[in-house]
């Protein structure tokens, strides 16, 4: 059977299996609301006594399909040196574990991933502490933590650009737990009657050296951060810095409110100071550049009366690359030989980034139960590269009758001309069936 | 005669001028609700069902604390999926922590972070008194009817019609309207039951929505008490760590 084949079997299969799941639970519009006995419930209140140990977590597995786009340009980086399949299947399994002992004021936390993962004939297992560390509140106002730690600025729900002290993450699964950085941190927070609700300070040292954070910048500096959080007049304002260091000094600006009982709006300033672009030339030459990088994030979060959530953001990406300066890298790609791209590759690096040019569009919309598809979510998100066009186009169907099991099942389909971002990329679409079971 | 004539007459104006004695105070009735309801500050825990037009049901457990005028913070203890989640509201403000995620969002009080019949501002409930005024307050059949009017455009419901029981100042029912006057859904308190240190309420709360024809919501409550609380423990500072003050 050809993989086209399988692909249209298992989805049928899995259309049928899904129509059989909701399609047979019509929505009794008109069933009678009365009647309704609170007998029938019993709350045993006991079972939920507190234990010092708390553990919990989930056990996955997934399976992937991506359609190569022979040809691309990033097709053919990621091809230099392997001989890719006409098409892949992927997958694997994964457990998450996150463990914490809490006694009076001390707190011991662990949040750790171990996958296996399959990808054309090979297995290959991993295990990584996303975070791993040690609080203790001191009092109401203050607290200190030291270990491995994830800090998570920004209020961006697809981009965060004032996320100064943690990895990127990925605008196609923002929610996804990411590794932490070992650091040390102090929290002062103080509340207050009147306009001004809330302050509070958190300071963050982190060492960046051979083997401690080390993809974190360039190794032999202590970094400090610091970010101040108000709430004043019912805004979320956040006012966050980044010391010169491993990095580059940066300073962000963050703001959230709620206008109306339905609807958010958020935004982000961050300005990272001689910040480094390698930048290949129309000649394939490349330079260096060094200039200040102003990225900024606009985004909305509204619930329309029809229950349908929408997120829509704006992003310019201040440490991206422009229309031309992309061109004249895909040029590259176009041009040079295996051996000279391969050779080539540390100083394009920059150039295959996630969303590494300069504007972009997120828009995603969501819909719960519609048609009285009980227990079905569905979801669109396309996300648009505003200087080529291209784009990247996800629907996605979530179930989650049973309880702690949550089914996923997602295409996307990306999209654009020749030398732009999403049509070089190393596929043309992707499908991904997920179940992740909590404990 | 004349004379007679203007006395009745001054006297049926100024009768006429003069509130009735027996005029209803509905801010008072409202804040005795509030206050019968549970204390200014507590913590409580509740069981939410979700239940399904199939009759199928979805339960969450929550460890949930209040303080004063327009502080709360709750926890979900159950399932194992939304174990960790916790949310926040400060007045008209709220957010949502998901482990996961590690970092608080703002949400609004419409969504409802657990599906169902109940939004967020339900699960968040402030004093009424907090969030409205009483626009006009009637006695009939041994019942306060308390038409109440949202203070802000941020409050989840434009109106609101409270139905309490005069006898022990509690309410039995309560329409939530928009501001077009499309009835969004209305809840039901009752099974009263005494909680311990003074707390005598309902133990038992169900709501119904003409717009989710089919679903319902059911909320119970257990351990209700009073507690004195820091104020910080109301900043998302403290959002990831609800559980150290179980």
């Amino acid at each position: 059977m050809s993989i086209t084949a399988r692909i249209a079997t298992s989805s049928a299969i899995l259309a049928g299996l899904l129509h059989c799941l909701v399609g047979s639970q019509p929505l009794h519009a008109d069933e009678d609301l009365g009647g309704l006995s609170a007998e029938e419930f019993s709350f045993d209140v006991e079972e939920f006594e507190k234990s010092p140990w708390s553990l919990d977590g989930y056990v996955q597995g997934d399976s992937r399909y991506a359609d190569p786009n022979h040809g691309s340009d990033f097709h053919r980086l990621a091809s230099l040196g392997k001989d890719l399949e006409d098409g892949r299947f992927q997958g694997g399994l994964g457990l998450q574990v996150r463990l914490t002992y809490q006694q009076g004021p001390f707190e011991a936390h662990a949040l750790s991933m171990m996958t296996q993962d399959y990808s054309g004939d090979d297995w290959a297992g991993d295990a990584l502490l996303y975070e791993g560390n040690l609080s203790l509140q001191v009092n109401p106002n203050m607290y200190f933590t030291l270990g491995k730690t994830l800090l998570r600025w920004g209020k961006g729900y697809a981009w965060t650009p004032t996320n100064f002290v943690a990895r990127d993450k990925s605008p196609s699964d923002p929610d996804l737990a990411l590794e932490g950085y070992w650091l040390g941190l102090a929290e002062f927070v103080k509340s207050f009657p009147g306009p001004l609700k809330t302050l509070a300070f958190t300071g963050v040292i982190l060492p960046v050296s051979d083997g401690v954070n080390d993809d974190f910048g360039q190794e032999g500096h202590i970094d400090v951060a610091g970010k101040l959080y108000l709430l004043l007049y019912d805004t979320d304002i956040d006012i966050m810095a980044l010391s010169d260091g491993s990095r580059t000094a940066s300073y962000g600006l963050t703001a959230s409110r709620n206008l109306t009982s339905n609807l958010e709006i958020h935004g982000e300033l961050a300005l990272t100071t001689d910040f480094e672009r390698k930048v290949v030339d129309v000649d394939g030459t490349v330079a260096v550049e060094e200039d200040d990088a102003w990225s900024y994030l606009i985004g909305l979060r509204y619930l329309a009366p029809t229950d349908t959530t929408l997120i829509i953001e704006y992003f310019h990406n201040g440490k991206g690359y422009s229309g031309k300066e992309a061109g004249s890298f895909f040029d590259l790609v176009d041009r040079e030989d295996d051996a000279s791209l391969a050779a080539s590759r540390p100083s394009i690096t920059g150039y295959q980034r996630p969303n590494f040019m300069r504007n972009y569009l997120f828009l995603k919309a969501s819909q719960k139960e519609p048609f009285g598809w009980l227990y079905v979510a569905p979801s669109l998100f396309i996300i648009v590269n505003l200087d080529d066009g291209s784009y990247s186009l996800t629907p996605e169907v979530t179930y989650t009758k049973f309880d702690n099991l949550e089914l996923r099942f997602r295409l996307s389909y990306l999209d654009g001309s020749d030398g732009s971002e999403y049509g070089e990329k190393t596929s043309n679409w992707m499908a991904e069936v997920r179940a992740r079971y909590f404990f | 005669m004349m004379k007679l004539l203007a006395s009745i007459a001054l006297a049926i104006l100024a009768f006429g001028m003069t509130p009735p004695a027996c005029a209803l105070d509905g801010e008072k009735i409202l804040l005795q609700v509030d206050r019968n309801l549970n204390p200014e500050s507590y913590e409580m825990y509740r069981k939410l069902i979700n239940i399904e037009p199939d009759g199928s049901k979805k339960e969450f457990v929550l460890y949930t604390l209040k303080k004063g005028q327009d502080r709360m913070v709750a926890l979900f203890l159950s399932p194992a999926s939304e174990k960790g989640r916790s949310t926040l509201r400060l007045g008209n403000n709220m957010w949502l922590y998901l482990p996961n995620v590690g970092k608080p969002i703002r949400i609004t009080s419409l969504q409802s972070i657990v599906g169902g019949v109940f939004n967020n501002s339900d699960i968040l409930r402030l004093d009424y008194s907090t969030e409205y005024t009483v626009g006009s307050a009637q006695e009939i059949k041994g019942q306060y009817l308390l038409k109440l009017k949202a203070r802000t455009r941020t409050v989840a419901y434009d109106s609101i019609e409270m139905t309490v029981d005069k006898k022990t100042v509690m309410p039995t029912e309560i329409k939530c309207f928009t501001a077009t006057g499309i009835l969004i859904k209305t809840l039901h308190y009752s099974k009263t039951k005494d909680f311990g240190g003074g707390i005598v309420r309902p133990s038992v709360l169900e709501t119904d929505s003409p717009l989710q024809k089919g679903y319902r919501s059911v909320m119970l409550f257990a351990k209700i008490k009073a507690r004195d609380l820091s104020d910080e423990a109301f900043t998302l500072s403290f959002l990831p760590k609800v559980d150290e003050l179980r």
